[in-house]
């Protein structure tokens, strides 16, 4: 244990011999250098391990006492270090590698793509290449997953969920795509009956019987194609299939505040790269500091890893995003504009697909709290087909027993 | 007037409880077994041999016999030695008896 505390600061392992080695080992213990495992040799000779020290005073101290020294053994760091230093390039060698197996465990090593077509995958790998995630990119400057996911989804409309997750050196990129649903086989019979109250417009039919006529008023769940053709005592029973659209009428309410407050991202950012020692922040690069009077703060923070054990380093990056708050005013006019189109676009949001507004009209609007009301009332053309499956057996009888009531 | 702080220290000894070796100056020798043998305030080292070691107290010496000696550290007042420890003897200035 001695050894060990002494081996930093070096020291000899050496023999005392002749003179009054006692008077040597008393006064070196008055200078204060440090003797320890003392061994008599022989009558002429002592041997003791000291610390390294100045020369000068343990020659002062040797000829006091009329003693010769002879050096066995020299140990500790400098020594280490003096015999290293003979062999330097060893040594840088050996820091070069370490340095490079550090670098290349912070590297991505392999992206793999998992559920996409070469197309897709083609087009993911590019995406991430511009947010510098490719194959022997380095961790530090790659941002997080989720946010490779968030960024990589809303970038891509042919996938339905994408997870991005990093295993050691390499990612993996999970696809889930988009798959366009097949043209639908042919249905079991059914009629297609109103879904709200309308007024007939018009209609494409591919197959079945129209029961309605143009300008006519149906209720929700009155039939408009009937789903059997033929003869009434010999029917065949088919899947009605086509668009009946009607005029339909809606009312909605909007209100537009004339006064509001948001805030806006300006555009600008600051970086400021940090490297982390345990629990101790060094700034590298960016020492300005509360540049901005409102930003939004964003902190990415990647661990140094070598081989598999994650260092107490982390190299850490803040962005400072500006932004500035921005108080919006209208006038009268300009939210009337807008109350508008949002109430048009909630309308259509709640519409099947194909809906189209044939007339708006504003029944009332006024100026409350500050904010713009309206109430406007719409006349659109929209499919009110649903469709409604037939119970053939059921039509059968109610046929019998009309036939039957017809003969009486 | 040596002989005088003496009494004095020896009468703070008896009056105050503290033990003698911390106000007197007296050598205080631990013994571990028959291999370890630690001896606190002494006045240096006049002979050390690998079954001899002789050290200066205050009035007289202390001689330590035995075999395979190592001191395995020195300090200004401390010493530390290993081996096995045969016999531990005073000796006084003028006669050369011990305990």
């Amino acid at each position: 244990m001695k050894l060990q505390k002494y081996s930093v600061h070096g020291y000899v392992k050496a023999a005392i011999i002749g003179g009054k080695a006692e008077r040597f080992m008393t006064r070196c213990v008055e200078e204060g250098i440090r003797l320890w495992r003392i061994e008599r040799k022989n009558e002429t000779t002592l041997i003791c391990h000291i610390k390294l020290t100045d020369r000068k005073l343990l020659k002062k101290l040797l000829k006091e006492s009329g003693c010769r020294i002879r050096f066995l053994e020299r140990g500790g760091m400098p020594f280490l270090w003096v015999r290293l230093r003979k062999r330097l390039g060893i040594l840088a060698g050996l820091c070069f590698f370490l340095f490079v197996l550090l670098i290349l465990s912070n590297m991505v090593w392999r992206i793999d793509v998992q559920g996409a077509d070469p197309k897709l995958e083609e087009e993911i790998r590019s995406l991430m290449k511009k947010d510098r995630l490719y194959v022997g990119a380095l961790e530090f400057f790659i941002p997080e997953t989720d946010r490779l996911e968030s960024r990589l989804s809303s970038k891509l409309t042919r996938a339905t969920w994408i997870g991005v997750s990093k295993k050691g050196t390499t990612y993996l990129v999970d696809v889930v795509q988009k798959k366009y649903p097949k043209p639908r086989k042919a249905q079991g019979p059914r009629h297609l009956v109103a879904a709200k109250q309308a007024i007939i417009h018009h209609w494409i039919v591919d197959r079945g019987q129209v029961a309605v006529e143009s300008n006519q008023f149906v209720k929700p769940g009155q039939l408009l194609v009937l789903g059997r053709i033929g003869r009434e005592d010999d029917p065949k029973f088919v899947s009605a299939n086509g668009k009946v659209i009607g005029e339909t009428w809606y009312r909605s309410e909007t209100e537009i505040p004339l006064n509001s407050r948001l805030t806006i991202y300006t555009g600008k950012t600051y970086r400021q790269h940090n490297l982390r020692l345990w629990h101790i922040s060094v700034p590298i690069w960016g020492f300005k500091k509360n540049l901005y009077k409102h930003a939004d703060k964003e902190v990415i923070e990647k661990p140094v890893r070598f081989l598999i054990w994650e260092l107490p380093f982390a190299y850490k990056q803040t962005v400072y995003r500006e932004k500035e708050p921005v108080r919006r005013s209208l006038t009268e006019e300009e939210a009337m504009e807008e109350a508008r189109e949002t109430a048009d676009n909630k309308l259509l949001d709640s519409l099947p697909d194909g809906a189209q507004i044939v007339s708006e009209t504003i029944e009332r609007k006024r100026i409350e709290d500050g904010k713009l009301k309206i109430s406007s009332h719409y006349v659109v053309y929209e499919d009110i087909a649903r469709p409604q499956p037939i119970d053939k057996h059921k039509e059968m009888e109610k046929l019998k027993k009309k036939k039957e009531a017809d003969e009486n | 007037m040596r002989k005088w702080t003496a009494q004095l220290k020896k009468w703070f000894a008896d009056v105050s409880n503290i033990p003698e070796d911390m106000v007197m100056d007296l050598p205080r020798i631990t013994l571990i077994g028959r291999s370890h043998l630690s001896i606190e305030n002494h006045k240096g080292v006049l002979a050390f041999s690998s079954n001899e070691l002789r050290l200066a107290m205050d009035r007289g010496e202390l001689v330590i016999t035995g075999q395979s000696f190592v001191l395995e550290n020195i300090l200004d007042k401390e010493l530390f030695l290993t081996g096995q420890i045969e016999t531990v003897r005073f000796l006084d200035d003028k006669k050369g008896d011990g305990v």
